[in-house]
């Protein structure tokens, strides 16, 4: 249990420290992926409602901090989101392409478009189809393509942490 | 009670409840919750410095063979500007003295005597494609506060919006909720300058209620105007580009390329109003 929570808190911080830095760098037309949101749905596919709960707020609430606006939407759309996955994940074929595809697409899409509705509905919402065009859209592709460099690594890491829990319950039994 | 949060869906939504009080309650940028950004700003921000110095360095690297051809055309170049510029180093010497003579004589007090200029570095800029802030690794034990203005030697950057213990956060002005109290250099016309959802992407910004008699065309200096009492007067934040006139009153807006280039920003600097104590 204590190298799991280790390990989450390390996971969150580096993966904040990247989205905030070394991610700029990827950027194409403006557009970086959102490895937060990657990493909530392959963990989403990975573990159980709650341990996924937990760790797509974190991985939220990181992105609001980092951002320096309003805290608690990107926690709240990121957590709205792991739960449904993380509830059907044993029933999904967790690494094939068109599941991985689809899932960090159709998540991308809601998080984004959903946080793109709360930033201008007491604004102007005729930007919105403009927004979905250039940045909605082009994000979901990208997360989409960036989940299969990243879902081994971590479902490896996931299985290693399952294996030291294991020996350590036997050895305490 | 114990069978009420053994219930998943009240946990839930419990979990929502908790999640839209803190969106309230961190709405202002002055919340005290907002220091919960501690947790990761003071760790990430060794971090970021170190990304972005490396960052730079590669880069000088990279730049110093792509540049060299462009280097041997500029030189001679620059060789021939400092002949001319020797020139009027000299004049320049002269009217220092006469400026300073003046200002003495006037007794005028300079604008920015009352600031303090802290240098920062940039080392992380927005996480995501929504806005346009950036992270500055100056926080609250430097003496930042929200709300204090930040430039460059060219012009107006944005405002500090939120601070950390080591870093802090800064909206620039091309941010879609930022907006800026400005006028016009040439006819003195009050605009107001905000972020653009479409603009924002190419590095621009738009003016907004402009007077319709206001005389305006590409080209125009605007400057800060001093109200609102974020910004002091004067500062400049960048040339008109093209103005789109409408029939309604205020409907005309223009365009407007800032003298900062955010893409390419590293250092800035941050304006601190010195304490009233010490200006006696």
């Amino acid at each position: 249990m204590k190298y799991r929570i280790i390990s989450a808190i390390i996971l969150v911080f580096t993966s904040a420290f990247f989205q905030s830095t070394i991610l700029e760098i990827i950027e194409i037309f403006g557009v970086r992926p959102n490895l937060l949101i990657v990493l909530t749905v392959i963990i989403s596919l990975l573990r159980s409602p709650v341990e996924s709960g937990i760790m797509a707020l974190s991985f939220g609430i990181s992105m609001d901090l980092l951002m320096g606006k309003t805290i608690g939407w990107y926690g709240l759309l990121f957590f709205l989101v792991s739960i449904p996955i993380s509830l059907i994940n044993e029933k999904l074929y967790r690494e094939k392409f068109l599941v991985l595809f689809s899932l960090t697409f159709v998540a991308t899409i809601t998080i984004e478009t959903l946080f793109a509705f709360i930033l201008f509905i007491f604004k102007d919402l005729s930007h919105m189809p403009y927004l979905f065009g250039t940045i909605v859209l082009p994000e979901a592709l990208y997360n989409s393509i960036l989940i299969f460099l990243l879902f081994r690594p971590i479902k490896k890491v996931y299985g290693l942490l399952d294996r030291i829990d294991r020996r350590r319950n036997r050895l305490s039994a | 009670m114990r069978r009420i949060f053994s219930n998943k869906i009240v946990i839930v939504a419990l979990i929502i409840v908790v999640l839209l009080i803190l969106v309230i309650v961190s709405h202002n940028e002055r919340s005290g919750v907002n220091s919960v950004s501690n947790i990761i700003s003071i760790p990430a921000a060794p971090l970021q410095k170190a990304f972005s110095f490396v960052k730079e360095k590669v880069g000088d690297f990279f730049g110093y063979f792509e540049d060299s051809r462009e280097i041997r055309a500029e030189n001679a170049e620059l060789r021939q500007r400092i002949s001319e510029l020797e020139q009027e180093v000299l004049n320049f010497d002269k009217l220092q003295k006469e400026n300073k003579e003046l200002r003495d004589a006037l007794n005028f007090k300079d604008q920015y005597d009352e600031y303090d200029f802290i240098g920062c570095s940039i080392i992380a800029k927005d996480p995501g494609n929504w806005f346009n802030v950036f992270t500055i690794n100056r926080g609250s034990k430097d003496d930042i506060e929200p709300d204090f203005p930040v430039v460059t030697a060219y012009g107006l950057v944005g405002r500090v919006s939120k601070t950390d213990l080591v870093s802090s956060k800064v909206v620039s002005i091309i941010d879609i909720e930022s907006t800026v109290s400005a006028r016009l250099s040439k006819s003195r016309d009050l605009i107001v300058i905000r972020g653009d959802v479409e603009l924002r992407s190419k590095g621009l910004c738009r003016a907004d209620y402009i007077p319709p008699n206001a005389d305006i065309m590409p080209g125009d200096i605007v400057e800060t105007s001093g109200i609102g009492g974020i910004y002091p007067k004067g500062i400049i934040i960048g040339k008109v580009v093209s103005v789109i006139s409408n029939e309604g009153q205020y409907d005309s807006y223009a365009i407007i390329e800032p003298v900062v280039d955010f893409k390419r920003l590293e250092e800035v600097l941050v304006l601190k109003k010195e304490a009233s104590g010490s200006l006696e």
